[in-house]
């Protein structure tokens, strides 16, 4: 019986990772963010609130960027942070956690081009 | 009077090459704004990567042991919908979302509805997979089937003639005669159905063409058609008709 | 204003994301906008649901900046979001994609390793999209 992963997530890592440049961060989350004030069913109730509320992402273990999300960031969120290559690669993660105790990771290896 | 027939065959030559250049029908993606476009092309930046990366956990689950090749199932996305039968003398239109429903009634035993997460999320795999492939809506052969499927087109045709609604607006009125223009931030488009099933950033998830087509007759302020029903089958059957021929361009972000 | 001054020394605390502080004209009373920060976000929007919004910054005067906040004053929740960087950077890229209600300025605050603030802000006209849909 398949079940469906909840909240499936991409980590990516774009461009090249030449010492001493940069590259991108990008993470996708499907989340739907629910800001708790959209009605639901009938438009009698609100669809109550369920956002991602904190985004820690690490380089070998030590936190690089430490987010707190509100209502105003859109549905399945999209965060693109910039790094600087060190000379030895690493593995990047990134951990999510919202406000129904629910949470993801996602982890991508970089490697020093 | 040479010069006179040549100004008269210059005119007629512009005129001929005014109503080809009324032919080229144009996908949904090109009302998109730049912005959005670059989303829709980058798949770390499309949502829908989410779907389908999920889709494919799914395939590999659920689908795989019967079917044994995407890109053979993924054909089905550019003939569909099709009529079928129930019995000798009746049917109905089924679209692909109805269809994966019957397949994932046959490997679960469950029936869902063709909106649930998992369908969608196999719908857009699908269409993912259709990318480059042709709409192809096949007339069926057997003589029958063919009257069931010619009285739907003819039924969904006069539906989107019909002025309906409060607004009192018919289909042809805004997307064969106000295409390009602006309705608040958004582009009427002249609606084929290449790009289905869509992201919208207004539902901020995934959508089947069932549930856009009700959002239009939401939009016209007249009474919503239940999902699933025969009139929404139609004009879908209708639609996809009228972009045979146009390459199918994958699920798509909408506003 | 004196109320607000005297209820920290009673306990209370007003860390909420609808703090005053975060109003338009707090804003652009408090702060000078600086060069340092550069916001890229479209001027009209597609859909207030989505906004593609990128941030660059490049601390002056070998400071370095240690966290941000982007806030939308006339939003419910005016602050969208805070991010923190546990090694101060001089040089900083950001992009996420955040939501408005109304056409409003959207401001981002950073702060330096020091202390100090800096302040940028954008216009977003949104515009409602097209259709009503009660799907």
């Amino acid at each position: 019986m398949a079940t469906l992963n909840q909240h499936p997530i991409r980590l990516s890592i774009i461009g090249t990772p030449t010492v001493g440049k940069e590259v991108e961060i990008r993470v996708l989350i499907a989340h739907p963010m629910e800001t708790g004030y959209r009605l639901g069913g009938d438009g009698n109730e609100r669809i109550p609130k369920n956002i991602i509320d904190n985004i820690v992402i690490k380089f070998n273990q030590e936190p690089i960027m430490i987010a707190k999300l509100g209502t105003g960031i859109a549905a399945n969120p999209l965060i693109s942070v910039f790094m600087e290559v060190p000379v030895k690669g690493g593995m990047v993660s990134i951990e999510w956690k919202d406000d129904q105790g629910a949470q993801g990771r996602a982890e991508k290896m970089l490697v020093v081009a | 009077m040479k010069l006179f027939a040549f100004k008269v065959t210059i005119f007629f030559f512009c005129v001929a090459n005014l109503s080809l250049a009324q032919v080229v029908r144009q996908s949904g993606n090109t009302f998109l704004s730049p912005d959005m476009l670059r989303q829709q092309q980058d798949p770390t930046l499309n949502p829908l990567s989410l779907w389908i990366d999920q889709g494919q956990d799914l395939w590999k689950s659920q689908c795989q042991e019967c079917h044994s090749s995407v890109s053979e199932t993924a054909k089905a996305i550019v003939q569909f919908p099709v009529w079928k039968s129930i019995s000798a003398s009746s049917g109905k239109l089924i679209n692909i979302e109805d269809q994966i429903v019957d397949c994932w009634s046959k490997k679960t035993g469950k029936i869902i509805a063709n909106d649930a997460p998992e369908i969608l999320t196999m719908s857009v795999f699908l269409s993912d997979a259709a990318k480059g492939l042709l709409v192809q809506v096949r007339e069926p052969q057997d003589p029958m089937i063919k009257k069931h499927w010619q009285e739907q087109m003819s039924l969904a045709a006069q539906i989107y003639v019909r002025r309906q609604g409060r607004l009192n607006l018919s289909c042809t009125q805004c997307h064969d005669q106000q295409i390009g223009k602006n309705l608040r931030s958004d582009v009427v488009s002249p609606a084929f159905l290449t790009g289905f099933p869509i992201y919208r950033f207004s539902w901020q998830t995934v959508g089947n063409l069932d549930r856009r087509l009700r959002a239009c007759y939401s939009g016209v302020q007249a009474t919503v058609p239940a999902s699933g029903s025969p009139e929404l089958r139609a004009l879908e059957l209708f639609l996809k008709k009228r972009s045979e021929g146009m390459l199918w361009d994958g699920p798509s972000l909408r506003r | 204003m004196s109320l607000s001054l005297a209820l920290p020394y009673f306990g209370i605390s007003l860390a909420s994301e609808n703090e005053a502080q975060y109003m338009q004209n707090a804003l652009v009373k408090r702060y000078k906008k600086s060069d340092a920060i550069k916001i890229e976000m479209p001027p009209l929007a597609d859909t207030g649901n989505s906004i593609p919004m990128g941030i660059q910054f490049q601390a002056p005067l070998q400071r370095k900046m240690q966290s941000f906040e982007i806030v939308a004053p006339e939003n419910p929740n005016p602050l969208v979001m805070n991010v923190s960087l546990p090694n101060p950077q001089a040089h900083y890229q950001f992009a996420t994609r955040i939501r408005l209600a109304i056409t409003q300025d959207v401001w981002v605050i950073a702060t330096l390793d020091d202390g100090s603030k800096m302040a940028q802000s954008m216009n977003c006209v949104v515009t409602l999209n097209a259709c009503f849909d009660a799907t």
